[in-house]
């Protein structure tokens, strides 16, 4: 009988936690051997009834979620880091093979203007080849766009939100499945991109700090 | 660095599993949900590839011990879950049997009014109060026959 005067005054406390100290909960729940088994039992049951009543797990989802925290831990990718790089080499090299042709063509210019004026009409291509080569400079030290070509936004987006060092947030599952057709260059800035995605009229892009939100209109 | 092919493998293979084991033992989906993208997360890190999928529960089920350890016992016991977290724990080769049989034995085993009013206490989290509201019990005789019946199934499990 006092084994059930227990077991009511544990299963009391169980409904209204909050009305009693820890102390209080403590001795209750280790008043003696049979009520501690007795709330051993009651977890066991508590965690059968959780497993039976599961819902439904979309593992894509998770996966996509999983995939945007490696992503965001990540500093930029290895490969936009590399094509960088890549991009500056290119640049200083063909600077330099142009300052070297430069300085030989205005170097012969000037021997044939000064010993010979019969070569004063050496062909204009060479004057014109040198002006046509000569690269502005924000060509050298701008990197390659990448071009997304029929391309899910659960595939672009992170990608792009990745170097920024953004999320990605749909409140959309639809929106995720749009493919688009989308060319971004890495050095604009991210409230410019996010301005451009929005000119596709199936989605809207929002910039909360660093997350991008898309949902559908 | 876990190549990105192998990591979505061992995910796809594992991920339902596994949330569902956290989920059982912590009693909040959000949390469940922390503990497996962390187990993921260290996995992504490092070059290791369990090739066991009891690795990966015993990697849920002790995170989930972690979890519960750091809780205040009003916490705990709001939820249900342990106090006592290390004897109590199942090992992980079969970890869902268990509840599997409890859940078999409540329906085959007991009997009317006890079996509504454990589904209602431990399915719905209905206080005893409400239950015998809803049952139009008196509230003793809800205690009395929620208490035979966490006995009968204590006593079969012992």
């Amino acid at each position: 009988m006092e084994t059930n005067a227990n077991i009511r005054q544990l299963l009391e406390m169980l409904d209204n936690p909050d009305a009693y100290t820890e102390q209080e909960i403590r001795d209750i729940i280790n008043r003696d051997e049979d009520t501690r088994q007795v709330y051993r039992t009651i977890v066991e049951v508590k965690r059968s009834s959780r497993h039976k009543n599961h819902k439904d797990i979309n593992v894509d989802a998770a996966w996509q979620e999983l995939e945007q925290k490696i992503q965001a831990r990540r500093p930029a990718r290895p490969f936009l880091r590399f094509n960088k790089i890549a991009a500056s080499f290119i640049g200083i090299i063909l600077l330099s093979a142009i300052a070297v042709a430069a300085i030989h063509i205005v170097h012969n210019h000037d021997k044939a203007t000064t010993t010979d004026n019969a070569q004063s009409s050496m062909p204009n291509s060479q004057y014109s080849m040198f002006n046509v080569q000569h690269p502005k400079a924000d060509t050298i030290t701008t990197t390659q766009p990448v071009v997304f070509d029929n391309t899910t936004l659960e595939k672009m987006l992170p990608e792009i939100a990745s170097h920024y060092g953004a999320t990605v947030e749909f409140r959309d599952d639809k929106a995720r499945r749009l493919r688009f057709h989308f060319v971004w260059k890495s050095e604009e800035q991210l409230d410019r991109v996010v301005q451009r995605l929005n000119l596709f009229e199936s989605i809207i892009v929002k910039l909360d700090d660093t997350k991008i939100i898309v949902e559908k209109p | 660095m876990l190549d990105k092919e192998i990591l979505e493998q061992l995910f796809c293979r594992n991920y339902v599993r596994m949330i569902r084991l956290a989920k059982t033992l912590l009693g909040d989906d959000d949390e469940a949900k922390d503990v497996v993208q962390d187990i993921f997360l260290r996995l992504a890190d490092s070059d290791f590839r369990p090739q066991k999928e009891a690795y990966l529960l015993t990697a849920v089920r002790n995170s989930c011990l972690n979890r519960i350890r750091q809780m205040q016992l009003r916490e705990r016991v709001k939820r249900l879950l342990p106090t006592d977290v290390e004897p109590d724990m199942q090992p992980t080769d079969k970890p869902f049997e268990i509840f599997h049989e409890v859940a078999v034995f409540v329906d085959k085993h007991m009997q009317e009014p006890h079996r509504s009013i454990f589904h209602h206490r431990f399915d719905d989290d209905m206080t005893i109060r409400e239950i015998a509201i809803t049952l139009d019990m008196n509230p003793n005789t809800t205690y009395k026959y929620l208490i035979q019946s966490i006995e009968k199934i204590r006593s079969h499990f012992k």
